[in-house]
């Protein structure tokens, strides 16, 4: 996506993990959306509020028009923020007084924690490349499960050059023989043997590493939260900038109304930079709040809420067989092209009947940001034949996606399954 | 002749309306316990935590006050509630159950006790009387467990007054659960230790809110492992224990403690009921 001033990390910032701040609404959302899974839980209903565009008749947007308008998230202006905060406690003072001394700071490594669906690799990657750092490969399953710590002796040591380890998730199992090499790792790396680093780790396994080597005054750095200017900022301006050819423009398929005002618009599509006004976007607001304030998951909700008129996809269609599967846009510069927001997204639902297999499932790939069917089977106390079957319906709920061997919790069904672990006690996130 | 009369004037005339009356009370009272009793304990399991629990042990509660509320509403039309009616009717009612009722109507009384104190609660594991059981209902006499072989069993309130109550979660979500394991005295014990803790920290039925304790004991027999955790849902205790055992003995023998032979368990039986 386009950012505009290629050095400046825009709406990213990385901050000390107990900097997050929710966004706004997101507390008041959550009890409305636990309201509403009680309510349909017990009744089965779902009162929909009256809108100004049946959503029923609207269609969803092809890929290609989508991938147009929503591009995959350019990870390399997060890792810029990364950098600038690198840079800020490597000089002290972001991190929280008496978090450790500044002694220690130059040669012990710090983690960067992301949500899920924040690609923390690709920005550990982008930055080590920017950096000039070394990048470690976690080790193999078979060498996590023998506790191999010949992985630890290939790391080279501290030579005041900094290092990356991208993917902290992978480089243990929930497995008792699974947290040896964690455990060794931790205490060299926390010890400074490999001098100054930055340890990537998803939020629910960095949740489980803490419980298994506990990180006091480690620091802990993460992106902090999207709210709603910051996404309609990202989300839009990227699409009206004045290199754009055509300018899109969105409508909230419940009141009708342009989701950012007119010359807010205008102002992004004649400069490329938000007008700064602080407005009201309740549909914007609104994602924030439903996403937590994640980035990567508002992009998944944010493309499936984008929604065309029949006829306008009949066009699409037609434009993308005529130019072979690229969308040309044969109007000219300032033109508009009007795109509906849905107003809710359809979540997939948890299964009626959820026994504890479902829960074992669902919790260990989301500590391990993802797992096979042989993995789960050597980590859960069930059969294969029961756990491939539970993956099996759970995928076909939608509440499961697959990405390559792996099994990944759906981005849609996120908040649905980390709401479902939550109420039943399982370890969750910090966020 | 006289004291029939003065009996039958301590009860006021019962027309139709008053009848009606009584119906319409005794009706509603059972129906709202019906509701509360069906309801309740349904919702409930549709929740999980504290959340459950919390409505279980609000079940006998509530029908308590179902029932005094009905008693308060039909005492004034069947009798009139002065203090000399009262005092002969309650001194008429406590002989006859002194003489003829008196364990049930002990047992009645518990049930009320238990309602206020709360010893057991629906969903609550206890061990009353040699039994350990999930309690399933709290009733006005007895209360219901069902026990791990799936026994359903009914004791009465009474037991309240003479035996102790072992409730392992007191109305809460929390249930400490023991693994344990005997092993030859020659090994590695923060090895050993590790490894059980890494056991109890990989089992996916453990609950991270509530602490994990290796407890070690030298015996004359060897030395015993307790590995004491907390599973999500009391429910799943057996299997929380059985996974721990599994996995626990499997981790031991890696870590190079050695199971002690059967003929040394015995021992450990020996040494008890010695000491």
């Amino acid at each position: 996506m386009d950012e505009g001033n290629s050095s400046a990390p825009g709406p990213w910032h990385t901050v000390p993990i107990e900097e997050y701040t929710l966004p706004p609404d997101a507390r008041t959302n959550l009890v409305k959306k636990r309201w509403k899974a009680l309510r349909q839980r017990f009744s089965g209903e779902d009162g929909e509020a009256e809108v100004f565009r049946a959503e029923a008749d609207l269609r969803e947007l092809p890929n290609v028009r989508l991938a147009h308008i929503v591009p995959p998230i350019d990870w390399s202006s997060a890792a810029r923020s990364l950098a600038q905060a690198f840079s800020e406690v490597t000089q002290g003072g972001i991190l929280k007084p008496g978090a450790r001394s500044s002694k220690s700071e130059d040669t012990t490594p710090w983690f960067f924690v992301s949500q899920p669906y924040c690609d923390h690799g690709s920005i550990l990657e982008n930055w080590a490349a920017e950096h000039h750092a070394r990048v470690w490969q976690p080790p193999g399953t078979e060498q996590i499960l023998n506790g191999d710590s010949a992985w630890l002796e290939t790391l080279p040591k501290g030579n005041g050059q900094p290092w990356v380890l991208p993917a902290l998730e992978r480089c243990f199992f929930r497995h008792a023989n699974g947290l040896d090499l964690l455990r060794g790792f931790m205490e060299r790396a926390l010890s400074g043997e490999w001098g100054p680093g930055i340890i990537g780790c998803d939020s629910w396994a960095f949740a489980f590493v803490q419980r298994i080597f506990p990180l006091t005054g480690a620091p802990a750095m993460t992106l902090q939260a999207f709210d709603g200017p910051m996404l309609a900022d990202y989300f839009v301006r990227g699409r009206t900038t004045p290199a754009s050819r055509n300018q899109i423009r969105f409508f909230s398929a419940r009141s009708g109304e342009p989701l950012v005002p007119d010359e807010t618009q205008d102002a992004y599509a004649s400069t490329g930079a938000p007008s700064g006004d602080e407005q009201d976007l309740p549909e914007f607001r609104q994602l924030a709040a439903h996403c937590q304030g994640n980035p990567g998951l508002a992009w998944h909700y944010w493309r499936k809420q984008l929604r065309s008129e029949p006829e306008t996809e009949q066009q699409d269609r037609a434009e993308v067989r005529e130019t072979g599967g690229t969308t040309q846009n044969t109007d000219g510069p300032g033109s508009s092209d009007n795109v509906w927001v849905a107003q809710d997204v359809e979540t997939p639902p948890m299964p009626a009947e959820t026994d504890e297999d479902v829960a074992f499932v669902l919790h260990a790939i989301l500590l391990h940001r993802g797992l096979t069917t042989d993995l789960l089977t050597l980590l859960l106390p069930s059969p294969r034949a029961r756990i491939a079957s539970q993956l099996l319906r759970l995928q076909a709920l939608g509440l499961l996606t697959r990405d390559g061997e792996r099994w990944q919790v759906a981005p849609l069904a996120y908040s649905t399954v980390r709401e479902f672990l939550r109420v039943r006690r399982y370890l969750t996130d910090a966020f | 002749m006289n004291s029939s009369t003065e009996l039958t004037d301590l009860f006021n005339s019962l027309d139709q309306a008053a009848m009606l009356k009584l119906a319409m009370i005794v009706f509603g009272a059972l129906v709202l316990i019906i509701i509360s009793q069906r309801a309740l304990p349904w919702l409930a399991n549709r929740l999980h935590g504290s959340l459950r629990h919390f409505l279980l042990a609000s079940v006998p509660l509530i029908r308590l006050l179902l029932v005094v509320a009905a008693l308060i509403l039909t005492v004034p039309i069947v009798i009139e509630p002065s203090l000399r009616n009262m005092v002969t009717i309650l001194g008429a009612v406590g002989l006859a159950i002194g003489f003829a009722l008196k364990d049930y109507a002990s047992s009645l009384i518990a049930g009320v006790v238990s309602a206020f104190e709360q010893p057991y609660r629906p969903g609550d594991w206890v061990e009353i009387d040699g039994h350990y059981g999930e309690v399933m209902n709290v009733g006005m006499r007895t209360v219901a467990l069902v026990t791990v072989d799936d026994d359903y069993i009914t004791v009465p309130h009474l037991k309240l007054w003479s035996s102790a109550v072992r409730n392992a979660n007191n109305g809460t979500p929390t249930l400490q659960c023991n693994a344990s394991f005997y092993v030859h005295p020659e090994h590695d014990m923060s090895r050993a230790r590790e490894a059980l803790e890494s056991v109890a920290m990989t089992s996916p039925y453990l609950c991270f809110d509530e602490p994990v304790v290796v407890v070690i004991r030298e015996e004359i027999w060897g030395t015993k492992y307790t590995l004491r955790a907390y599973p999500v849902d009391p429910r799943q205790q057996f299997r929380f224990v059985t996974d721990l055992t599994a996995r626990g003995r499997e981790a031991l023998t890696r870590a190079g403690a050695r199971p002690l032979l059967p003929g040394s368990l015995a021992l450990e039986s020996i040494w008890t009921n010695w000491s």
